[in-house]
């Protein structure tokens, strides 16, 4: 129950702030619209009708379906963590039996349910001939969801050690937007390089995601395989914050208090 | 056995010795020295349940070390501290229960949401019972005159309003140990009154055992019953409240007299009178001692009736010094 409360908090928090939940969405359509202006112009200079086996039409498709789960995968976990262990709020919350890590992934949840409702309506809707599919794409979403905010809770450890969180935000935008297949579909890339990138947690959440979307294809044994290695990826990443916070909160001054 | 036992807790930090100038500073790059900074040494004592303890030092004493060693964020490295026969541990939840925190400057309560939200995810954190949880909460809420604040943002609120929040959300879950670091912070003298009511009323009623640490003499004199100073390190003073404010107040306070045109004493014997132009200033004097004023020469006088503040800090310079 608590953690449904945190995360309704966090839901809560977002509807607060109506301007900055309008501008969100606003930069995200200016930003799809961008990409679609310029792979329009890629298609036209070019005179093949498919790119890595994109049509223009797939290709679109696939920069709106991949913009809506950029606005999942945010990096507020790591800069929420950071602030509290820089000004020492930590402290409130490790004195009350609650988990940091499930009450920041109570909040991150809640943070993003609107967006999380209209992916589960996506999908629901897309994949009306195939229930089945529909639902295993949408635990692939929500499985997602949680390896992305331990990918960050992990990286937000590091603020026990880092005074500076900020540079690294560019740093992991990068990877995000090059791994996550947002720029554009990494199966455009060389196959040995592909096969290597697709397995990293960011291509997992985000890229695969949508490969499997949009392929909605039940008799593909590739979701099944994709799934296992976010499996794989959660507990290395649950084992090593487990390790991490412990070794930083030893290291602790806590500001004050 | 006491209901917090301390014994001989000791506690270091490493920190890093940085070198001076930009030499200094590239050999710190590639060869760091680490020294060790004593925090506690040897540091016990023992409270009962029910107790209302204040504990004093000056800045970098030790007093949050202490705090965050009770509350179980960090773990001695020599000693133990119980509560309640429990050792200190955040991943001890029943530990958990049993402690409230009130922390200054450190906002529990979400500054974006009303505190009625927070309050919402503290009952559930805790399972409190809606029934215990609506009465409680109404209780706590009108002994501070909150209830029409209470569905505002945090943030819009006043400090005072805020602080007074804060210390709700700790009570939230009936704890049986109450820490309380610089409650009264920005609040206004009558809340501050209101604040030492609520709390004493708290203890009487609850049992609830009550450490504060602050820096106002007022918290210190209208809450606690004993006092511990914590200074270089260790526990240097132990005692009943009303012993260490009787023996500050045992020492005479300063006289400042004004003359018209000369200074306006005539005779003096067993005390220190010093004087430049027409004043004088008259110290260090018992009952014993004379003192013979002309009167038709005063314009004025004034008694220095120092704060107990300033004699506590007064004790913190000398042990500095």
């Amino acid at each position: 129950m608590k953690y449904i409360t945190s995360a309704l908090n966090g839901f809560e928090n977002v509807l607060i702030f109506k301007s900055n939940l309008m501008v969100q969405i606003f930069s995200r359509i200016v930003q799809v619209l961008l990409s679609i202006i310029t792979w329009n112009a890629i298609y036209a200079g070019s005179n093949h009708k498919i790119i890595g086996g994109y049509s223009r039409t797939e290709m679109f498709g696939y920069l709106i379906l991949a913009s809506l789960l950029s606005i999942l995968f945010t990096m507020e976990p790591v800069f929420n963590l950071s602030k509290q262990v820089k000004d020492g709020t930590i402290s409130s919350w490790l004195i009350r039996p609650i988990s940091i890590n499930g009450k920041s992934l109570a909040n991150f949840i809640g943070s993003k349910l609107i967006f999380i409702l209209i992916m589960i309506v996506y999908l629901v809707v897309t994949g009306t001939n195939n229930l089945m599919m529909a639902m295993f794409n949408i635990v692939y979403l929500l499985f997602a969801i949680v390896v992305w905010h331990e990918l960050l809770y992990l990286i937000g450890l590091l603020s026990f050690w880092l005074i500076q969180m900020w540079p690294l935000e560019p740093i992991l935008n990068g990877f995000y937007l090059f791994l996550g297949g947002i720029l554009f579909p990494l199966n455009i890339l060389p196959q040995y390089l592909f096969n290597i990138v697709r397995f990293t947690p960011f291509s997992l959440v985000s890229s695969d995601l949508l490969q499997v979307v949009l392929n909605n294809n039940s008799g593909n044994t590739t979701m099944y395989i994709y799934i296992f290695s976010l499996a794989i990826w959660y507990l290395i990443l649950r084992f090593s914050s487990i390790w991490l916070f412990k070794k930083g909160i030893r290291k602790f001054e806590g500001v004050g208090m | 056995m006491s209901y917090i036992e301390v014994n001989h807790v000791s506690y270091n930090y490493k920190v890093f010795k940085k070198q001076s100038g930009f030499k200094g500073g590239l050999l710190d790059l590639f060869n760091r020295k680490y020294v060790d900074k004593e925090v506690l040494s040897d540091v016990s004592f023992h409270i009962e349940k029910g107790e209302k303890v204040g504990l004093l030092g000056p800045n970098g004493a030790g007093k949050s070390t202490l705090i965050k060693l009770m509350t179980g964020i960090i773990a001695p490295q020599d000693g133990e501290i119980k509560v309640n026969n429990m050792t200190t541990d955040t991943d001890n939840y029943v530990f958990l229960n049993e402690i409230g925190v009130v922390m200054g400057q450190k906002n529990q309560l979400n500054p974006n949401l009303s505190a009625m939200d927070s309050f919402n995810l503290i009952r559930d954190i805790y399972k409190v019972k809606n029934d215990e949880y609506q009465k409680r909460l109404h209780k706590y809420l009108t002994m501070f005159d909150l209830n029409k604040v209470k569905d505002y943002p945090v943030r819009k609120l006043s400090l005072g309003e805020k602080t007074k929040l804060e210390i709700i959300a700790s009570l939230i879950h009936n704890p049986q140990l109450l820490i309380l670091d610089e409650p009264t912070l920005g609040m206004d003298i009558v809340s501050q009154n209101a604040l030492y009511d609520f709390i004493n009323q708290v203890n009487e009623e609850l049992k609830v055992t009550i450490l504060i640490i602050s820096h106002q003499m007022r918290d210190i004199e209208n809450i606690t019953d004993r006092i511990l100073i914590l200074l270089n390190h260790a526990i240097t003073f132990d005692g009943k409240t009303t012993d260490l404010l009787n023996n500050l107040k045992a020492e005479a306070p300063t006289i400042h007299l004004s003359g018209k045109n000369a200074v306006p004493l005539t005779d003096w014997t067993g005390a220190n009178v010093s004087t430049e132009n027409s004043n004088a200033t008259i110290s260090n004097y018992s009952k014993d001692s004379t003192i013979t004023l002309k009167i038709s020469e005063l314009a004025s006088l004034n008694i220095e009736d120092s704060s107990l503040e300033e004699s506590v800090y007064q004790i913190f310079k000398k042990d500095k010094l």
